[in-house]
């Protein structure tokens, strides 16, 4: 364990601009992340912001097709000329693009990065560290994923445009063949920086747990965050890799002729979709279960009670981490598959459900009894068990597989997975920084403003990802420019939820930003929650100073079982 | 601290091991590790179970199979299989061929592969006679016709009545590596195990003296 | 739906090879090919039917009831945590009452119980729809009398061949059929017999491609170089909408699927006319080009028709013709670009010169039926 004195920390070498380009400091690098993932998710936002234009008005298209028609041009050829944004064949090309860089930008630097950001600020806190174990990796991290973000934006400006295959990239259309401009090939790439800078991330995160711990914080007492960090490490350890394996496999046979899913070579475009989801799989819980492990903190700070059934919610964390490599396949139930796999992916997929269940009953009772205090944090934290309960719900009848075959690739599983990251995971991001945001800038966040942020986000989700599944039960598919009339309603309402959120989100960035200006936290414990925690971070003051704590832990710790 | 440094540094590489390890693993392990599950589950491409199909007995079990062809990559030629379809019998070997000619006046170098359906039928379905990834080069005009032996093993789900069998011609360019079924083809003919699918009864002396004469066509 | 049982039993009473009256075509136009361009461009008036609201086959109508069933088991799970967590803001809010929170911090029989309660659920629920599962991956038994479709996607349209219409086993290829976009480039509906199940076999010809109609309760998703396959037996009649579920492109959110479920006998007829098709087609080419040539459109319409002197011919020609010019003709109201008419008109005058052809050739000697 580290030593209990205080370590003189060099001085910083350099001031202003340049100190925060070259720190090594864990605070600041999780604070660069925080910025870097507000600015993700207002460039994925607008994206979906004109995605819902596009749905909001799809007869722009449905009247070139008919004009075109009129003049005696088969359907075929008529959508060659490019005039207009959406309204032809260029701009379907575009909307593919948008639907495409949305979820890369969401996926790979929103939600991951968002709660990597957060682990690396507080979770060295939490255990009574000075740092991470390994600063400068730490720093290396969050500088890769500057230019995967740049590679995959600026893909836009190239020709041919961005990835438009889907963020699935599959195959046969992700290949030269169908993909033809170099968009596809800044996608992987950018897909590749991201995947070492997880791993670099994962590797610290496990070291850091593993070694770093104050005194008296045993495995027993470790705070959850820090065990879902930890589970979500290794599960970044072991599945990234794999999914640079199939980017890679797409990116030979793209530019070097190999032929891993090229059916008329011996290849097979159905490998590429076994391995893909060999990693994204886990990788739809790496995007929420850091944020399971943050909320248990939230919901019994704001409890005024200890989390209920700790050891429990270790478990589930850790089994839900384990059945999330058993069961990728339960994405591919079209594709066609023998009796006995389709039974063992439907089963095995069932099965997530009751770890899940495990967490959200304990959530619950940690509540029961408690004097309740309803911080922003706090509603939000509600607001994600209510939404999230209802994203889980939905994927009760995706795993089912006959109920799968009509529900696939509509938008149902729009719905499922925009309740599940939007109404669990971003309303999870949203309580974690209502709740350390003083911790981290020593400035609090408006309460009152944050109860109509609250609010706005809520009823916006509820009406764009609620209203998209009943969309996709009555056959909507999934990543279409164009629909059939009979969606029109359902869709304006989706839009409406959108802008709704969207609102709430820019407000939001606007309250961070003015925060800076506000008076600082004196306290080391605003929330003053540190008799009902486990972790250390709200022993040393806000924001903490370089070397974390003046006084290095045994600070006197709950055994959270007893 | 030394201990410590060094029991950190262990855990770090075992850590740094992991991905580099799972990178590996998909990359290398996983092509082959699929292609064994196509094979035992039958739903790979190019389903071919010779093993299952040799020691097939006549069952007196019929079903409808349908041969279809398709053509991509814009060749030229006229492929088509001789019948719509045929009446064949579970456990017994049936026998069609598929007529190809080239209707264009350039030399065609032609890579065929097969499929089957429904899933449930092709992993108890063997090829004797097979075509498939014997890549061709065609004179302009020339005809070939390619015959194609296969059989049903009895362990095929009673319910399924109708099999569709189709075979697709791409383009190859003519220095292409020759496919591992053609060398597997050459092998035979050379008779080294005498067999075009492994494990599979050897060809008869008729069978073998046609293969040599399309092989010849092919070297041309 | 009752003018086309009316003419079917004329037909009846006529006998069955009497094609119907040339006054009649647009009625059978409209049925067989509803909504064609409509489908492609104006998200027709034929609302969709979804697999949950009005299944039309058995498959959708299993898994309808199997989605209810596993609603019903599963729904406490949803409402249960949000009533409780609704009663819990309510009763356990902090009042300013000076209350102490609790201290529990577990309760090994609560979480044993809350573990095992959901394991239940799914067992009944897994153990329900077992039999579905099977019903739906296996392919079903006593296959004698089934179509066989081979569904192949292309970027952005379907090709279907009738492997096997349904009874005898096709011995020549003119015993199978072909069909797919029409002569003006749109989706030619699939057409289906209610009550014969039919046995897709889907692939495709580039990207993935997945064949979706939703009120038939089937999804396969189409590979190159790869069968995959799938069942179901349409139990209504009607027109149903569907669309690709798999992204493939610029395309794919055009890339519509139409099927249409019939009679036997609407089959039998819709089967006549498409053993006359490649020609008529040929014939009807002459026609849409922008400028007719008059001899040239006589030529091509004497050539069709004097190759044999049977009255479907004629049938077949005004068919095909009606069903591509109808297409666009149907709702000319809804044209925004149509709003003077110019595009009626057009049509319009196309088919005149159809009709004036065939007078022609009919004043020339050839014979006068089906008129």
């Amino acid at each position: 364990m580290t030593d209990a004195t205080a370590l003189p920390l060099p001085a910083p070498r350099y001031r202003g601009l340049m100190d925060w380009l070259t720190t090594t400091d864990h605070k600041k690098i999780g604070l660069m992340y925080f910025w870097f993932v507000v600015i993700m998710a207002i460039v994925g936002g607008a994206m979906a912001g004109l995605i819902r234009v596009q749905l909001a008005m799809p007869g722009a298209t449905v009247e070139a097709l008919q004009q075109a028609a009129l003049t005696g041009t088969t359907a075929l050829n008529l959508f060659s000329d490019d005039t207009g944004l959406f309204a032809d064949w260029g701009g379907r090309h575009l909307y593919n693009q948008l639907v495409t860089m949305h979820a890369s930008i969401m996926i790979f630097f929103v939600l991951i990065p968002g709660f990597v950001g957060f682990a690396n600020y507080i979770v060295p806190l939490m255990i009574g560290a000075r740092d991470m174990a390994f600063p400068k990796m730490n720093a290396l991290g969050f500088w890769l994923l500057i230019p995967a973000a740049l590679l995959q934006l600026a893909s836009f400006f190239v020709a041919g445009g961005a990835a438009a295959s889907g963020w699935t990239a599959y195959p046969p259309l992700s290949l030269k063949e169908f993909s033809a401009g170099p968009g596809q090939d800044m996608w992987i790439l950018g897909v590749h920086l991201v995947g070492v800078s997880s791993i670099l991330a994962a590797i610290n995160f496990i070291v850091t747990i593993t070694s770093l711990r104050a005194p008296g914080m045993t495995w027993g007492k470790l705070p959850l965050f820090a065990w879902a960090t930890y589970f979500v490490s290794i599960i970044q350890l072991v599945a990234t890799p794999v999914l640079a394996a199939a980017v890679t496999m797409l990116l030979l046979d793209r530019n070097f002729g190999t032929t891993f899913t090229k059916a008329s070579q011996g290849g097979d475009p159905v490998l590429y979709q076994h391995i893909f989801w060999f990693y994204s799989h886990p990788a739809v819980y790496i995007m929420i279960l850091p944020g399971f492990g943050a909320i248990s903190h939230v919901i019994a700070a704001f409890s005024g009670k200890r989390v209920f059934g700790y050891t429990g919610m270790v478990l589930a964390i850790g089994v839900i981490s384990f059945i999330g490599f058993i069961v990728w396949a339960h994405h591919m139930f079209t594709v066609g598959m023998p009796l006995w796999a389709q039974a063992y992916f439907m089963y095995g997929s069932l099965v997530i459900a009751v770890p899940t269940g495990i967490k959200v009953f304990s959530w619950l009772a940690t509540m029961w009894g408690g004097t309740l205090r309803f911080t922003t944090a706090m509603k939000f934290a509600c607001g994600f068990i209510s939404m999230f309960v209802f994203g889980g719900f939905g994927g009760l009848f995706l795993a089912l597989t006959p109920i799968d075959m009509t529900l696939h690739d509509s938008y149902f599983v729009v719905g499922h997975f925009h309740m599940a990251m939007v109404g669990g995971s971003v309303m999870l991001l949203f309580a974690m920084t209502y709740y350390w945001w003083p911790k981290m800038t020593g400035r609090m966040l408006c309460e009152r403003q944050g109860t109509w942020i609250f609010w706005l986000m809520l009823i916006g989700i509820v009406l764009a990802f609620m209203t998209m599944h009943v969309t996709g039960a009555l056959g909507m598919a999934r990543r279409v420019p164009v629909y059939f009339k009979d969606f029109l309603i359902l869709n304006h309402i989706s839009t409406l939820g959108y802008v709704l959120t969207f609102i709430a989100s820019l407000w939001f960035v606007v309250d961070l930003v003015r925060s800076y200006w506000r008076p600082p936290v004196t306290e080391n414990d605003p929330w003053r929650v540190n008799d009902v925690q486990q972790s250390f971070e709200w022993a040393t003051s806000c924001p903490p100073p370089a070397h974390n704590f003046d006084r290095i832990p045994p600070i006197p710790i709950l055994d959270p079982k007893r | 601290m030394g201990a410590l440094a060094s029991s950190r540094a262990r855990l770090t590489l075992l850590l740094a091991g992991i991905p580099l390890a799972m990178a590996a693993l998909a990359f290398f392990a996983m092509p082959p590790l699929y292609s064994l599950w196509c094979r035992l589950t039958g739903t790979g491409l190019r389903p071919n179970n010779p093993e299952a199909a040799q020691l097939a007995q006549p069952t007196g079990r019929f079903l409808e199979v349908f041969f279809e062809s398709r053509v991509f990559d814009d060749l030229p030629v006229e492929f088509s299989c001789s019948v719509p379809s045929l009446e064949v019998e579970v456990g017994r070997e049936a026998l069609v061929a598929y007529r190809l000619r080239n209707a264009s006046d350039r030399v065609l170098h032609i890579r065929p592969i097969h499929q089957v359906s429904p899933v449930a039928a092709a992993a108890h379905f063997g090829m004797r006679l097979c075509f498939c990834f014997n890549d061709q080069t065609l004179q302009p005009g020339e005809v070939q016709e390619f015959p194609v032996a296969f059989t049903f093993a009895p362990s095929l789900d009673p319910r399924i009545a109708t099999v569709s069998i189709c075979y697709s011609l791409f383009a190859i360019s003519p220095d292409a590596p020759r496919s591992e079924a053609q060398l597997r083809i050459q092998r035979a003919i050379e008779g080294q195990g005498g067999v075009v699918s492994p494990n599979f009864r050897r060809l008869s002396e008729a069978e073998l003296e046609r293969l040599r004469a399309e092989e010849r066509r092919g070297e041309r | 739906m009752r003018c086309v049982l009316l003419l079917l039993l004329s037909c009846l009473l006529l006998g069955a090879s009497e094609p119907p009256p040339t006054s009649d075509i647009d009625r059978w136009v409209s049925f067989f090919n509803p909504d064609l361009y409509a489908l492609a461009g104006r998200w027709p008036a034929t609302p969709i039917v979804g697999a949950f609201d009005a299944p039309a086959s058995d498959i959708a109508r299993d898994t309808a009831r199997a989605t209810w069933l596993s609603l019903a088991v599963f729904l406490p799970f949803l409402v249960l945590p949000q009533v409780l967590l609704v009663w819990i803001i309510w009763k356990f809010r902090d009042r300013g009452d000076g209350r102490r929170a609790a201290t529990f911090v577990g309760n090994h029989t609560l979480e044993i119980v809350w573990t095992a309660i959901p394991i239940i659920a799914l067992v009944i629920v897994s153990v329900a729809i077992w039999d579905l599962v099977v019903k739906t991956e296996l392919p079903p038994a006593d296959q004698r009398r089934d179509m066989v479709v081979e569904v192949r996607g292309k970027s952005f349209a379907w090709d279907y061949k009738y492997q096997r219409l349904g009874g005898e086993r096709p011995t020549r290829r003119e015993d199978q059929i072909e069909i797919g976009q029409d002569v003006a480039g749109l989706q030619e509906p699939l057409v289906l017999v209610k009550g014969r199940r039919v046995i897709l076999n889907l692939t495709s010809n580039d990207v993935l491609h997945a064949w979706w109609v939703p009120a038939f309760g089937v999804k396969k998703d189409t590979i190159k170089g790869r069968y995959t396959h799938t069942w179901f037996t349409p139990e209504r009649t009607g027109f149903f909408k569907g669309q690709c579920a798999e992204l493939c492109g610029q395309g794919h959110g055009i890339m519509l699927i139409s099927a249409l479920v019939v009679e036997e006998p609407e089959f039998a007829l819709w089967v006549e006319l498409q053993r006359r098709r490649a020609e008529t087609v040929r014939t009807w080419t002459a026609l849409a080009a922008r400028e007719v040539d008059p001899a040239a459109l006589d030529a091509a319409v004497a050539a069709y028709l004097e190759r044999g002197a049977d009255p479907w011919r004629l049938f077949a020609l005004r068919y095909w013709m009606a069903s591509n010019l109808l297409s666009w003709s149907r709702r000319p109201n809804e044209f925004p670009r149509d709003p003077d008419g110019t595009q009626a008109t057009w049509i319009a005058a196309r088919r005149a010169l159809l009709e004036e052809a065939i007078a022609r050739w009919q004043a020339r000697g050839g014979p006068s039926t089906g008129s």
